[in-house]
């Protein structure tokens, strides 16, 4: 009886172990393996918006886009997608136009208050993607 | 051996009654490995959404982990708790692993006794709502896959560790809340005749059924301590069924109920004792109102500037401080304050000598439907302003493990409209209202008689005040978080 308990105790510590290691190693993997679809920046995004300060409704995005080597991306096609940080809201969409060399326009209409983030997506003329994402924090009601 | 409860409530629903009893359903309760099957249904989601939290997009909103939990299985869960009780403990996941383990080695001590309150699920719900509220997690699928990792090792841990099922009565933060929640459902587990349970010899029902020859247990009794013929109501009650697999006189019945009834009773309760000698359960009924209003609090734009106004008073940027502070005054002082009022403003106007502690504890409880109502309309906002995002996300995950079944993503799919949702929220808060002054009204006619009216108004107003406090933030243009420090 005593060494049967004894056993168990000690399988129980084992299986204990096993999932307490698993649970770590799929954090620590979690940690360095996510899919960062949105995260890959290659170029540079300036992004300002009109209003500064934005609110529910349609708002002016002007992005000024470079390559990798810093020249104006020009001709590119570029799509914005903007998200709320909450799950369970519709996303909004947009595609910019180029206005002047690397200086893209579009707008897009903010559907409800607070914490917002545009993922915008370039492709350029020779096919290049490029990929950013920036937040825009605390759009208020009018 | 305490004296058997008498059955004292009458019933005022119409046949059938006992939902073991309806065709299909009942068959499918009442077979041995419904709870099983139920789990591992759950189970196998529960990995896809830990796996999808580790590995899937870290954007929330095309993660399926934070979308599935932090919308769906909340709203979910609410609706089935009100609609048919507890049933999302019953096929709960996070007990796999350890029936597992079980399988393997069983356990030898108790669970602690100086433990055995809800003390820790006090602090784990409070934990789960600060962790919320600090560190975004609704916006953050790894750390909702952690969170699921964390619970599953404590499951694991605590049940692995002690006999019983100490994890769920007295850890689980979701179990804390689904125990209280389940007052208002309207079923309950219980005997279906005491003078059957008065002559069993046995008590499958707590003890498990048994071999004859070898006293092994074949059939696993309540491990929530909850004597049938001596249970009330469906608090600490997982609707695990262990009780209707085990009674050898099929007399458990999954009994239709009036919900909220069990709050103005105050039998001695199997498992739990007088509700008004709980001073523990009545904190986290306390918590459970005023955690519902704090957590809406915090969708609204009026929080940004208290928290910035907060943290301008103490000089810190750092938001988990600000919201400590802000979790202090919400959770402790405000209900410290009009609870403590309320209490001794009924008792002096009802020139009552009743003991002012008992009298906060009873009260307590009337806050329980108001609570519930204002959990509810909150997530009903989440659930049916998002309710088929889950198709493109769903869609999106097909795309990027490669499987075409489910189509290319249409993100067009969304939900009700906020200006649909918004009279279902006000129905379920207007719920809350009157389930919660009609409890009062009970509790104060049992404990001051004819002095009932003068007792009652102080509590009228404090509900009143919480009722009109969730109108106003429902009223709110419901804002989508802020991190604003």
């Amino acid at each position: 009886m005593a060494t049967t308990l004894i056993a168990r105790s000690a399988r129980s510590r084992q299986v204990l172990a096993a999932c307490i290691s698993f649970c770590m190693a799929a954090v620590l993997l979690g940690s360095c393996s996510r899919d960062e679809e949105s995260a890959v920046e290659t170029g540079s995004l300036e992004l300002t918006l009109d209003p500064e300060n934005p609110v529910v409704g349609p708002s002016r995005l002007t992005l000024v886009i470079a390559d990798p080597n810093g020249d104006p991306l020009t001709r590119a096609e570029v799509k914005i997608e903007g998200n709320m940080n909450h799950a369970g809201m519709v996303p909004v969409f947009a595609d910019a136009v180029e206005t002047e060399p690397g200086r893209y326009e579009a707008e897009i209409e903010f559907t409800m208050g607070g914490d917002w983030f545009l993922l915008v997506e370039a492709v350029s003329a020779d096919g290049t993607h490029m990929s950013w994402k920036k937040d825009v924090w605390g759009v208020r009601r009018n | 051996m305490e004296p058997m409860r008498q059955q004292s409530r009458s019933w005022a629903i119409p046949f059938p009654r006992d939902i073991l009893l309806v065709p299909v359903i009942g068959a499918f309760l009442r077979w041995r490995h419904s709870r099983l099957g139920l789990q591992l249904v759950a189970g196998a989601l529960l990995l896809v959404l830990v796996l999808e939290g580790l590995f899937g997009p870290d954007i929330a909103p095309k993660n399926l982990t934070t979308l599935l939990v932090w919308v769906h299985y909340r709203g979910l869960l609410v609706l089935a708790l009100l609609a048919i009780g507890n049933v999302f403990c019953m096929g709960c996941p996070l007990l796999l692993p350890r029936a597992i383990a079980r399988r393997l080695f069983k356990p030898v001590r108790s669970f602690p006794r100086v433990l055995r309150r809800k003390w820790i699920g006090v602090a784990t719900f409070v934990a789960i709502l600060f962790s919320y509220e600090a560190w975004d997690l609704w916006s953050d699928p790894r750390w909702t896959a952690g969170l699921i990792l964390i619970l599953l090792g404590t499951a694991l841990a605590v049940d692995a560790s002690f006999k019983g099922a100490p994890f769920c009565k007295f850890v689980c933060p979701i179990g804390q809340f689904n125990f209280l929640a389940s007052t208002m459902a309207p079923t309950e587990v219980r005997a279906r005749d005491l003078d059957i349970c008065k002559d069993c010899r046995t008590k499958d029902c707590i003890r498990g059924r048994r071999e004859e020859e070898s006293d092994k247990v074949i059939q696993q009794g309540c491990e929530l301590a909850l004597y049938l013929p001596l249970k009330e109501g469906n608090l600490d009650c997982t609707f695990c069924l262990d009780c209707v697999h085990a009674c050898p006189h099929d007399n458990v019945a999954l009994a239709l109920r009036l919900p909220g009834e069990e709050l103005v009773a105050d039998p001695v309760r199997s498992g739990i004792g007088r509700l008004s000698r709980r001073k523990d359960l009545a904190v986290l009924a306390v918590l459970f109102c005023f955690g519902a209003l704090l957590n809406a609090f915090g969708m609204v734009e009026p929080v940004y500037e208290l928290q910035v106004a907060l943290a301008g008073m103490l000089g810190t940027d750092s938001e988990p401080l600000v919201l400590a502070v802000l979790f202090v005054l919400g959770l402790i002082l405000l209900p410290a304050l009009m609870l403590g009022f309320a209490g001794k403003l009924a008792l002096k106007f009802a020139h009552s000598s009743n003991r002012i502690g008992t009298h906060w504890i009873r009260m307590a409880w009337s806050l329980i439907p108001l609570g519930m109502g204002i959990w509810t309309a909150h997530y009903m906002f989440h659930f049916l302003t998002g309710l088929w995002t889950f198709v493109p996300v769903a869609q999106h995950l097909g795309e990027r493990i490669g499987s075409p079944l489910l189509g290319a993503p249409n993100w067009g799919r969304g939900g009700l409209h906020e200006s649909l949702v918004w009279p279902i929220e006000m129905g379920f808060l207007g719920m809350g209202i009157i389930g919660s002054l009609a409890i009062a009204t009970r509790l104060v006619q049992q404990d001051f008689g004819p002095r009932w009216r003068a007792a009652l108004t102080p509590w009228a107003v404090v509900h009143v005040s919480l009722f009109s406090a969730a109108v106003w933030l429902m009223l709110q243009p419901m804002d989508m978080r802020g991190t604003f420090l």
